[in-house]
């Protein structure tokens, strides 16, 4: 399974990752639109994203999550009906959603565009051995 | 599917409206005649002033009932109508609620105006097929199915093949026909009700949807004031309505992020509370009872007493140890509570 590896010691919380995931999916810089989000907890840096664990699979009525060969939770938009209800039942509440662009939710599909923008190797694209 | 195939008796076209602040500002009419098969259809216009004061499915609902009868029609009068309207909100798939219908009808129960709602897939998909309410009136002179095709905006009327009364048999018949596959079972919502109609003057409306989980058709009613006597009295089978396209924000809301936001706020809260609190995910309307015997609302011996010390055998918790399969319910998107069992 992919997945993104998070070493939170090493963050320094510059937001590079929010700015590259945004860019690379939405054609736009802007937090709101970013799949992982990186903040300030007392000082310390708290990196939200999705971990694959496929809570949402089990939630969605029209079956529109599900995994795909690499074991990453996608959002099939064909069968998606905008209901949101991955999102309210999100257990890290790593699910995204933003009206002014669509309905549909979004979330991390474990591409590593992030990974290779974070400069001090605070997140890792992983290959685990559990294939499902 | 052992259907046979149904013969067409007769077919209406229409350009569909389209939904603007919820309302399609349009409804239907279908007429079955005075059992001489002269059937008619027609699109009604929605004024401003309709919506103003009649707002949403029951008020519309009343208020074509009131247009169609006189203070002397009886339920059982070709006249007599069965409304069934969604309001502004219905379809909207953001959150909880919103797969709601009304029904409205002179009850045969009661001999008064009666309305009576339901949940399952017909109420969204009779207003993105491009109409704020349905009438059917007259009473056919032949067993009849009327099928709106809102994908390729047409509504027709068949003679029934389908050889049993029973609405389970009559929904997962229809579910079958109309489908192209096992895929397209979900765009199909069936209004149908059993056998018991023809004897009984409390018999109520089942409305469909499929599930896709189970891969089973699953029926909720529009329970009361006998509906469904008045559907079999018109001599309707079953009212099918097909919509397989539609968006999120199918409705045009005047703020879809407003919308979306109050959505995720209530599954919010749902997941995280719902189990604690009403149980409705996991055992639906069932924990009424073990609040009622708390309240003495139980109708213990014809209600001399309202609570009794053998609960704990007719509690939720033992309801879900019988009949939960371990899974939430769901009906129309979004509904997040999923109070719908068995």
């Amino acid at each position: 399974m992919k997945v993104l590896q998070l070493r939170t010691e090493k963050c320094v919380q510059c937001k590079e990752c929010m700015s590259a995931c945004s860019k690379a999916w939405f054609k736009e810089d802007s937090p709101a639109l970013s799949r992982i989000t990186v903040e300030n907890k007392a000082t310390y840096p708290n990196i939200n994203v999705c971990n694959q664990c496929g809570a949402c699979i089990e939630v969605c009525p029209t079956q529109a999550l599900e995994r795909d060969a690499n074991g990453v939770v996608q959002v099939r938009k064909d069968k998606c009906t905008s209901c949101l209800m991955c999102v309210g039942f999100c257990p890290s509440a790593s699910m995204r959603f933003n009206g002014t662009k669509q309905t549909e939710p979004f979330k991390c599909i474990s591409c590593g565009i992030c990974a290779k923008a974070c400069p001090t190797g605070a997140l890792e694209l992983l290959t685990t051995p559990e294939s499902k | 599917m052992d259907m046979k195939e149904m013969k067409l008796l007769s077919e209406w076209s229409y350009e569909p409206a389209k939904i603007h602040r919820g309302y399609a500002r349009e409804t239907l009419y279908v007429g079955l005649g005075n059992k001489d098969g002269n059937y008619k259809f027609e699109k009604r216009p929605v004024s401003d002033d309709m919506i103003e004061k009649f707002t949403g499915g029951r008020g519309f609902g009343l208020k074509l009932l009131w247009d169609a009868v006189t203070e002397k029609t009886k339920w059982d009068d070709p006249e007599n109508e069965l409304v069934i309207a969604g309001g502004p909100f219905c379809g909207i798939t953001q959150y909880p609620g919103t797969g709601k219908s009304y029904t409205v009808f002179l009850s045969p129960a009661t001999k008064q105006t009666y309305n009576s709602n339901a949940g399952g897939y017909f109420g969204p998909f009779l207003k993105f097929s491009g109409f704020d309410a349905l009438e059917i009136q007259g009473k056919a002179d032949r067993p009849v199915v009327v099928f709106i095709d809102g994908d390729n905006y047409k509504v027709q009327i068949f003679e029934s093949t389908l050889e049993d009364n029973n609405a389970y048999y009559i929904s997962e018949e229809l579910h079958d026909y109309f489908a192209k596959d096992e895929q397209d079972k979900r765009t199909i919502s069936v209004i149908s009700t059993g056998m018991a109609a023809k004897t009984s003057y409390i018999v109520g409306l089942n409305f469909s949807f499929y599930d896709v989980r189970r891969k089973a058709v699953r029926l909720k009613q529009a329970g009361r004031g006998g509906g469904g006597t008045v559907l079999s009295d018109k001599n309707v089978v079953a009212i099918v309505v097909k919509r397989t396209k539609f968006t999120g924000a199918e409705n045009d809301p005047v703020d879809i992020e407003a919308i979306m936001k109050a959505g995720v706020s209530l599954h919010k809260r749902i997941h995280d509370h719902d189990n604690e609190q009403c149980k409705m995910r996991s055992v639906g309307t069932a924990h009424l009872t073990e609040i009622m015997d708390d309240y003495e609302l139980l109708p213990v011996n014809n209600y001399k007493f309202g609570s009794h010390k053998d609960i704990n055998n007719i509690s939720s918790d033992e309801y879900a140890k019988l009949f939960s399969q371990g899974m939430a319910d769901g009906c129309w998107y979004g509904c997040s509570l999923a109070c719908a069992r068995l």
